[in-house]
């Protein structure tokens, strides 16, 4: 079978494409330890969230020093915590927010970052970020989730370390 | 070479897309331009191609008187 | 000299009640897409948001499924009787199909509407995804069935007819046609056992309430099994005339025949062992399975960077045998006053831009950032929504006259049609893609948030949301030129010759070429290794978590939070 001499070349420079692009985030994913979500988060009862060790009492938890583990309940048509009450964060630290669903599944993402997940009920999600600025975020549920789906919002405070409270958001 | 009302309405639709991303370009380079310049770059364009469309009609035209 | 319809006239038949689905549904969800550009763009706002999401359940089920695979059943017989030279084999199966088919499409689409008017008390407000545990009324999931079912049927249909053909041509090779045509139904076969597990195993006995739960993420894998897939399902057809008819339209003939077939099987191969790039954000995945699906998806770039080079090198013959010249000018002796072919060449043109954003949805660290965001919607109006949407309306410039022996009403208003949606996509779709990157998120009615601001890069967001709603408004306004012309064509005269219907051979045909590429057997085979291979092991940790049948209740859309706050404020 023939095959052109352009033709050729253009399959070349496809191919050379294509593994360029595997390998760029191969290395991101590797080399500079970009995080994505995974299966580390584990399972929980999404019908018994109210008597589990953490999503009972969602909110922010210290867990070393400058570390903390943030629990987000998302459900029709909240966060909690973040909608009623922001979630309250020091900066300069280093934070794992880990996010369930108790009805349907939501979309828990900070506005205008790569910090976005989806909050399946039974499912938790953990991934990591870094507060090196202090400054408030938006949250939205970027997952319809039922007739307020647009209604489902937050905010992440990221505030001076004097600033902040434990007790606040539910720790 | 002639330019038909065919290819002066695609050559019209392409430079929609030019001009909306006029602006994407300079951001690259870390200029923003208004949106005002976006209106008058099309506005070039459109000319450009309506001269063009003019042009090569009346060549036709005289091409068409010699014979 | 006789057109399709004359010489075979049921199969026209057939072809016709297919497109006359595709069209109607065209129609009426091109209308919803209106009523979302300027819904959620607060630029006119009719209703109030709860039924937004009725209008986009809608807007996808009717575009994304029924317009555009009915368009394909359409297409497809036609490719099969033309390319075989032959009448279906049992005409009576096929109007089966087309019937169980269209009964699917009635049951789904009443489903849905009847959300608009709460007193019938059945409503699917789940969207064309129909994540559960979100739950729609039984009839949603049973149209769907019988839709698939009647995919299958057509499928089957072509294989007999291809069977019948091999009998009488035992040494021949595969029409290229029909060989495109049967490597796609693979690959739908492959890929609709998600689905068909999905709903009929899971999601039709949960919303009939024989079982209580689900298992959110296992039906949410199942889906995006099928939902990748679905999307090449989409392309082929435009793939199709792309190969076969745009060269001719362009004045020339296919540039290779072989690599043509190359294309088909290599997205046989790959388009089901890459679903998991919908969930690169979703937990209970282990990461290492989400890289085989990017690697794989990355792969999947070869064929359609394959068929750009073929598309772009027989138009530019076909403007030669036209007497154009230089290293550019030959653009300008292409047949722009076409419809057809400037239609599809426009619809090409966009589709490499949708490529691009599709490779930058496709990174797993990308990813993150445009994820659900108005981004994906401004992608897939270039792909789906173009790519495929505009070849098809601007190759049924072609086809209906050969279907109707009729000719077409209006070539100036169908010229005029393809150029303004071309002009509405550009604007639409990239102030989609600009807003998502700011973080607008898709598939909500009011993008309007009392904690925050989005901000942008370049422009402001009311700048964006203007061209999202101007570009939604000559898109629907393309539309009904679309209509109009078909409608008035169909009140034409019959004529002798009503277009020129010819397709001329490749330039190099399928003779030289390697026979196995021909065994559909084999293919067959390594694509269901593949899927096995990448789904084996995500789905068995996924069923292990929360069981097959898993712990999560239904909670149905939107009906039934509306009576259970009734009964809620009554007890
Ligand atoms: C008149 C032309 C069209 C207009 C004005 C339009 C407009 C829109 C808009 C504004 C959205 C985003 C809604 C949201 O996320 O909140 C949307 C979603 C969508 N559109 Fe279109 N569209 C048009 C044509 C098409 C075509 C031709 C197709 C496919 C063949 C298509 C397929 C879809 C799909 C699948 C969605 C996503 C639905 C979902 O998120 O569940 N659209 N459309
Ligand atoms: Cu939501
Ligand atoms: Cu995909």
């Amino acid at each position: 079978m023939e095959i052109h001499a352009y033709e050729k070349l253009w399959l070349g420079a496809a191919l050379l494409l294509i593994v360029g692009f595997i390998g760029t985030v191969a290395f991101g994913a590797v080399g500079a330890g970009v995080d994505m979500i995974d299966d580390d988060g584990g399972t929980v009862d999404p019908g018994a969230l109210d008597q589990h060790p953490k999503f009972g009492d969602p909110g922010v938890y210290q867990s070393g020093p400058n570390e903390y583990d943030v629990y987000v309940v998302a459900q029709q048509f909240q966060f909690q915590p973040g909608t009623a009450e922001a979630i309250e964060v020091p900066v300069d630290s280093t934070v794992t927010f880990h996010v369930t669903s108790a009805d349907v599944i939501h979309g828990f993402e900070v506005v205008g970052t790569n910090a976005n997940t989806m909050a399946i009920p039974g499912q938790v999600s953990t991934f990591t970020v870094e507060t090196d600025e202090v400054r408030d975020h938006g949250i939205v549920c970027n997952e319809y989730c039922g007739s307020a789906h647009h209604a489902m919002e937050g905010t992440v405070k990221v505030v001076p370390d004097d600033e902040f409270n434990a007790t606040d958001g539910g720790a | 070479m002639r330019l038909t009302p065919a290819g002066a309405l695609v050559l019209v639709a392409f430079s929609v897309p030019v001009a909306i991303e006029l602006r994407t370009l300079f951001g690259i380079f870390g200029v923003a331009l208004p949106l005002a310049s976006v209106v008058v770059f099309e506005a070039v364009l459109l000319a450009a191609i309506a001269v063009a469309y003019v042009a090569s009609s009346d060549s036709d035209a005289d091409a068409a008187a010699k014979h | 000299m006789a057109t399709f319809v004359d010489r075979y006239p049921e199969e026209a038949s057939v072809v016709k009640a297919c497109l006359t689905v595709a069209f109607v549904s065209l129609g009426i969800g091109a209308f919803f897409g209106l009523v979302q550009a300027l819904h959620r763009t607060g630029v006119v706002r009719l209703f109030s948001s709860v039924d937004y999401y009725t209008v986009l359940t809608a807007h996808g089920v009717l575009l994304a499924l029924v317009f555009t695979i009915f368009f394909l059943l359409g297409l497809f017989t036609w490719a099969i009787t033309r390319s075989l030279e032959r009448p279906l084999p049992n005409i009576r199966l096929t109007w089966a199909w087309v019937g169980l088919a269209q009964a699917g499409t009635v049951a789904t689409a009443a489903a849905i509407l009847a959300g608009f008017v709460p007193d019938i008390g059945v409503s699917a407000d789940v969207l064309f995804t129909f994540y559960a545990p979100m739950k729609a009324h039984p009839l949603f999931y049973a149209g769907l069935a019988m839709f698939i079912v009647g995919t299958w049927l057509a499928g089957a249909d072509w294989f007999l007819a291809y069977r019948e053909w091999r009998k009488d041509n035992p040494d021949e090779r595969i029409p290229l046609q029909t060989f495109m045509v049967l490597t796609t139904m693979l690959m739908w076969y492959l890929a609709t056992i998600g689905v068909a597990v999905e709903v009929v195993v899971f999601l039709l006995p949960w919303s009939f309430g024989i079982v209580e739960t689900v298992n959110p993420l296992l039906t949410r894998t199942l889906f995006w099994f099928f939902g990748h897939p679905v999307v090449y399902f989409w392309l082929m057809p435009a793939y199709l005339m792309w190969y076969t008819i745009l060269p001719k339209l362009a004045g020339g003939r296919l540039f290779s025949d072989p690599l043509a077939r190359v294309v088909f099987v290599l997205f046989l191969l790959l388009s089901t062992p890459v679903g998991i790039h919908h969930q690169y954000l979703d937990p209970g995945i282990a990461e290492g399975f989400k890289f085989i699906a990017m690697t794989n998806t990355m792969f999947l770039l070869l064929p359609s960077l394959l068929t750009a080079f073929t598309v772009v090198a027989s138009m530019e013959h076909g403007a030669r045998q036209r007497g154009g010249e230089g290293r550019l000018r030959w653009l300008g002796a292409l047949p722009w006053r076409d419809p057809a072919f400037t239609g599809m060449a426009l619809a090409g043109l966009m589709f490499a831009a949708g490529g691009f954003s599709g490779m930058i949805n496709a990174g797993m660290n990308i990813n993150y950032l445009i994820h659900n965001t108005l981004w994906v919607p401004g992608h897939f109006h270039l792909t789906v929504g173009t790519a495929v949407a505009l070849t098809m309306m601007a190759g049924s410039y072609w086809l209906v006259p050969q279907l109707t022996g009729r000719k077409l009403y209006s070539r100036p208003i169908g010229l005029a049609q393809v150029v303004l949606w071309f002009v509405g996509m550009v604007f639409m779709s990239n102030a989609m893609h600009r807003a998502g990157l700011a973080g607008v998120p898709r598939r909500t009615a009011e993008p309007q948030y009392n904690s925050f601001d989005f901000t942008t890069t370049m422009g402001s967001i009311e700048e964006l949301q203007l061209q999202i709603a101007v570009g939604g408004t000559l898109l629907f306004v393309s539309v009904v030129l679309f209509s109009f012309n078909m409608l008035a064509s169909a009140i034409e005269d019959p004529v002798e010759t009503p277009v020129d219907d010819r397709l001329p051979a490749p330039l190099s045909g399928a003779d030289g070429s390697p026979r196995v590429l021909d065994n559909l057997r084999l293919w067959t085979a390594i694509a269901v290794v593949l899927v096995v291979l990448a789904y084996t092991l995500p789905l068995a940790s996924i069923v292990q978590d929360a069981g097959l049948f898993g712990n999560v209740p239904g909670v149905p859309m939107l009906i039934g939070n509306f009576v259970e706050s009734l009964a809620g404020v009554i007890a």
